[in-house]
């Protein structure tokens, strides 16, 4: 079975070498174009893909007669054409849940941060200004938390937020009912209107969908309370980064912690007054898209398709 | 303050009657020392009544006075009203002075003006010296002082009007408490059994540990400055999995055990020899030494005030195993120029810092002190004591305290 690894896999070496020992082929460097990536990809059977080669598209898969199956190291699957591959019988292999745990964890580091403030207070201290008075923050305990999502690592944040921290969460999603609010271990599903209106913190944990795109925009984040805060660990696409930007240099919302934004890889330099506004304030909180990398997600990973291989060798 | 072994104890005698310590070891199964040392002390402070028929029979008997307390044991003021058997009757309405930053809120301020001469400093800083506290507190018969400044000998010596000191704290450390009881002047503080700030601190123990695992002030203002939005270079840890130690299980410890748990980790826990907590008490078959667990962890916390102060410096060597140390007490001191040689060559992969056991010297140039050593290191971070405060602890602080204040109004 020919296997190729397209581009080079996020991989720790001794998991690269354990594929190559596979008899999996590896690409070392990004194709630079889409000719390249077709050079490479044609006489695959199996295809092991990166997210962020965003090219794995009809116009380069049908160039690919004997593939069958792709394996990508990576949840989401937005750089792949999925519907053409189910039609063409070309079997798509993610991994969800992988970093669910990791994912989660992130969510209360930027939730627990951005709170209590830990970033500007340190800067202070750095600074020279050794003074805590004026510091105002809130407990998590009893606080109403929103879950927009209800998939892994819903599931995990939920359990986090009312075993740990004591808080009340509820979600929205597409299809709620009460035995998957049991499952996840939520109160219960809302409307994402009731939702917005309800939660002192909002997570954002849902994928970039259509259905989803500026799911949160100028129109509802108007209604947060004032002292509401969002998270984002999902995909940036889902919030109006434009619309977030106002209601937090309006104060209309108490801050904001994110992990994703839209147009990723964000550039600062590129991105909009209002954009470079918002990320001058301190109740900001941006981090590049990490959430789910942490050391011990990606040797998980690392695992998993190791595994994933073998089986599909066997 | 009377802890639950204190209260364990006046109920044990409130059913037998007389005991002898031999007696009550064996009844109460409590460690004979511990048991002596406690008994003394409720006698000390009049509860309990001791009886010596010869050199080797002493019996105990729970005084009147411990019997009341039973009833009331969980009014922190009216117990405290207790503890102290003189009552000091004002002439004039006594001065009550709020010395620093700490002042209660305005709903409470009008209330105790009825009674109290009150006097505050709205420019009041966080830390005073102690000319400015005797500046502010020479002539008041009652301050109210959030820990700001060195209470000792010779700054008590100039207050010569002070009767009550109302420190809105759980720790008192920072007051000389013999020279008071020579002096005369009482000392009020808030009640650990219903601790203020339980929630704040176990929180923020979870705060301060995941942003050290996972650089977020780091990697947040690299993008806010520009940088590139890459992860690659940005080493980041999962908590679940981890061992970590926790020293000292009598407040905060026994909070974030269970939460630490919930994360996956496996704790490794010390506690000190007057505690009663049990291991089970916190989900643990047994406690470790704190050399144990500075030799086995993966991550040691000190999230709360220990009875002995410890000096960890002898463990920062090469072989340090810990890969994050979080210092959230007084009461641990340590060589920071061998936390920054253990940080420089990643043996130590971050620290945080939120309490400083010396802080008093140094908190007007904290840049220039010892400290100056490690403030500018990505993977340090070292916050100004904001660990405790949020607005729910805030509320139940002024609340308790405004009681003891009014406990005074006789």
């Amino acid at each position: 079975m020919k296997i190729i690894c397209s581009d080079p896999p996020y991989l720790f070496p001794e998991y690269v070498e354990q594929l190559k020992s596979l008899g999996v082929f590896v690409y070392e460097e990004f194709p630079k174009d889409k000719e390249e990536l077709i050079k490479r990809c044609k006489e695959a059977e199996v295809l092991i893909v990166d997210p962020m080669t965003k090219m794995y598209f009809p116009d380069v898969l049908s160039q690919c007669p004997d593939l069958t199956a792709i394996i990508t190291t990576s949840i989401g699957t937005d750089h792949i054409d999925v519907n053409y591959c189910k039609e063409s019988n070309i079997k798509v292999i993610n991994f969800p849940g992988y970093n669910a745990v990791s994912v989660a964890e992130h969510t209360f580091t930027l939730l627990l941060s951005l709170v209590r403030q830990l970033v500007p207070y340190s800067d202070k201290v750095r600074s020279g200004v050794w003074n805590n008075s004026g510091y105002k923050t809130f407990d998590l305990n009893g606080k109403v938390l929103g879950i927009m999502g209800a998939g892994s690592i819903a599931r995990e944040i939920a359990r986090i937020a009312v075993n740990g921290f004591n808080m009340k969460v509820n979600s929205f999603t597409r299809n709620p009912n009460s035995e998957r609010a049991k499952d996840l271990g939520i109160n219960k599903f809302l409307s994402l209107e009731e939702l917005l209106k309800t939660s002192d913190i909002i997570v954002a944990a849902l994928p970039h969908t259509n259905e989803t795109n500026h799911i949160l925009n100028s129109q509802n984040i108007a209604t947060l309370r004032p002292s509401a805060i969002i998270v984002n660990v999902g995909r940036g696409g889902v919030i109006d980064t434009e619309a977030l930007a106002d209601a937090l240099l309006s104060k209309k919302i108490a801050g904001a912690a994110l992990d994703v934004i839209e147009n990723e890889p964000f550039d600062l330099n590129n991105a909009s007054d209002k954009i470079k506004s918002m990320f001058k304030l301190e109740n900001v909180i941006i981090t590049p898209h990490l959430a789910g990398s942490s050391h011990d997600a990606n040797i998980n990973l690392n695992k998993q398709l190791i595994e994933v291989v073998k089986k599909l060798l066997n | 303050m009377l802890d639950k072994l204190d209260q364990k104890i006046i109920n044990y005698l409130r059913d037998k009657g007389e005991v002898t310590l031999a007696k009550a070891v064996s009844d109460m199964d409590v460690v004979k020392s511990t048991l002596f040392y406690k008994l003394e002390n409720l006698v000390k402070l009049g509860l309990v009544r001791k009886r010596i028929f010869s050199k080797r029979t002493v019996v105990y008997i729970l005084e009147e006075r411990g019997k009341l307390e039973l009833f009331i044991k969980n009014h922190t003021e009216k117990l405290n009203d207790l503890l102290f058997q003189k009552k000091i009757n004002f002439k004039n309405k006594p001065s009550l002075v709020f010395v620093d930053a700490y002042i209660l809120p305005e709903r409470y301020i009008k209330i105790l003006s009825k009674n109290f001469d009150v006097k505050y400093f709205s420019t009041a800083e966080s830390y005073i010296d102690s000319a400015k506290f005797v500046s502010r507190a020479k002539d008041a018969d009652i301050v109210v002082c959030f820990s700001s400044t060195s209470l000792d000998k010779e700054t008590l010596d100039k207050c010569r009007n002070l009767k009550y000191i109302i420190s809105p704290t759980l720790d008192v450390s920072y007051i000389d408490l013999e020279w008071c009881e020579v002096k005369g002047i009482k000392v009020l503080h808030l009640s650990d059994e219903n601790s203020y700030k339980r929630n704040a601190r176990r929180e923020f123990v979870f705060a301060a540990l995941l942003s050290l695992l996972r650089p977020i002030k780091y990697s947040s203002e690299r993008l806010k400055f520009g940088g590139e939005f890459v992860y690659d270079d940005i080493q980041s840890f999962e908590l679940g999995g981890k061992k970590v130690g926790v020293v000292g299980v009598k407040r905060e410890g026994s909070m974030i055990i269970p939460v630490l748990k919930l994360f996956g980790c496996e704790v490794l826990a010390s506690t000190t020899a007057s505690s009663n907590v049990e291991p089970f008490d916190v989900g643990l078959k047994k406690f470790v030494s704190v050399k144990e667990i500075i030799e086995q962890a993966d991550i040691v916390i000190f999230p709360e005030e220990l009875e002995v102060k410890m000096d960890i410096s002898k463990f920062l060597n090469n072989r340090l195993k810990p890969d994050f140390l979080l210092f959230l007490t007084h009461s641990v001191t340590y060589d920071v120029k061998k936390l920054k040689k253990l940080l420089d060559r990643k043996v130590l992969l971050g620290v945080f810092i939120d309490y400083y056991p010396d802080l008093f010297g140094i908190f007007k140039n904290f840049t220039k002190s010892k400290y100056k050593e490690i403030i500018n290191l990505e993977n340090v971070i070292i916050t100004p004591e904001i660990g405790f405060y949020t607005k729910e602890a805030m509320e139940r602080n002024y609340d308790q305290t405004y009681k003891i204040i009014q406990s005074l109004n006789f």
